[in-house]
């Protein structure tokens, strides 16, 4: 079991989730369903962002902070 | 009555007043001496005289008496070498004499100070400043390679209204085969500007996008 906390990036910390708890084997679309983050994908503390079907718990440390993000932002040729 | 038995019957009268004189001063005395005093006498304490340790001495119903338990302070029976720690244990584990309540001390209630919440660009170092208008945040993209090591790679990233442009400077060049490597434009060497199809609405989704295109390209996988 770990504790982490998933921050809405953008928000001024206005949106935050303290104290959710994990347990072996949770992924990232887990997590995501469970908060009602719909159109969101958590980004990796060191950088780049989790596959939804990662194992989220063996790639976390607890008490850690993870974001989650807008899946829709994609860069592209203007 | 003869005239000689008249100094008699009054030296006996004399005599008798002498003694009941003697009396009433005995009787003063008594009364005013303080273990004989009936009235109440507030805050006395019982005395310790006589007794063993940890028995009470017999108190009198009719003598308020203050009572001070002898485990009333244990730190001045014990050591000052003895630490706060040792202390509570053994408080904790003796009971006080009979009838008296044992004197528990636990630790305070500790004081818990977590981080405030934060944006993404603040909690990895970046910074922001005010410039023509505009939002200004500098700082550096961070991405851990396949190799475990910590990549880092100066940014910037200029917020407008409906306008978020980010920049990367010196960016890997991994990123020429990633599928979005063409929309990092050179705009003034070494400085890249990263246009968009679908734009960030802030710094923050700006920022965590460039690196998870920066850890796909050094990582060579795409999501």
């Amino acid at each position: 079991m770990k504790r982490i906390t998933i921050a809405v990036a953008g928000t001024e910390g206005k949106r935050e989730y303290q104290d959710v708890v994990i347990l072996p084997g949770t992924q990232p679309r887990d997590v995501l369903a469970g908060l009602g983050l719909q159109g969101f994908q958590l980004s990796r503390p060191d950088g780049g962002a989790f596959d939804f079907t990662e194992d989220l718990y063996q790639a976390v440390a607890d008490g850690q902070k993870v974001y989650a993000t807008k899946a829709d932002v994609e860069a592209g040729r203007s | 009555m003869p005239a000689g038995e008249e100094p008699v019957e009054v030296a006996w009268i004399a005599i008798a007043l002498i003694i009941i004189f003697g009396l009433f001063v005995v009787w003063l005395r008594a009364r005013s001496s303080p273990e004989s005093s009936p009235g109440p006498e507030p805050h006395r304490e019982a005395k310790p005289a006589g007794r063993r340790d940890g028995a009470l001495s017999l108190i009198g119903p009719t003598e308020p008496v203050t009572i001070v338990p002898e485990n009333r302070r244990p730190a001045d029976r014990e050591g000052p070498s003895e630490s706060p720690g040792r202390r509570h244990n053994r408080e904790s584990a003796q009971p006080g004499p009979a009838g008296a309540p044992p004197l528990v001390i636990g630790p305070g209630r500790p004081l818990t100070i977590g981080p405030l919440p934060r944006d993404a660009w603040e909690e990895q170092g970046w910074v922001r400043h005010r410039n023509d208008g505009a939002w200004v945040y500098q700082g550096h993209y961070r991405v851990r390679d396949r190799h475990g090591r910590l990549r880092r790679f100066p940014g910037r990233v200029i917020v407008r209204p409906n306008d978020v442009r980010p920049y990367i400077a010196d960016p890997p060049v991994e990123l020429r085969t990633h599928p979005k490597g063409r929309c990092f434009m050179l705009v003034h060497a070494p400085w890249f500007q990263v246009h968009w199809h679908r734009p960030a609405r802030n710094a923050d989704e700006a920022i965590l996008y460039i690196e998870k295109i920066l850890a796909e390209a050094l990582n060579g996988r795409t999501n």
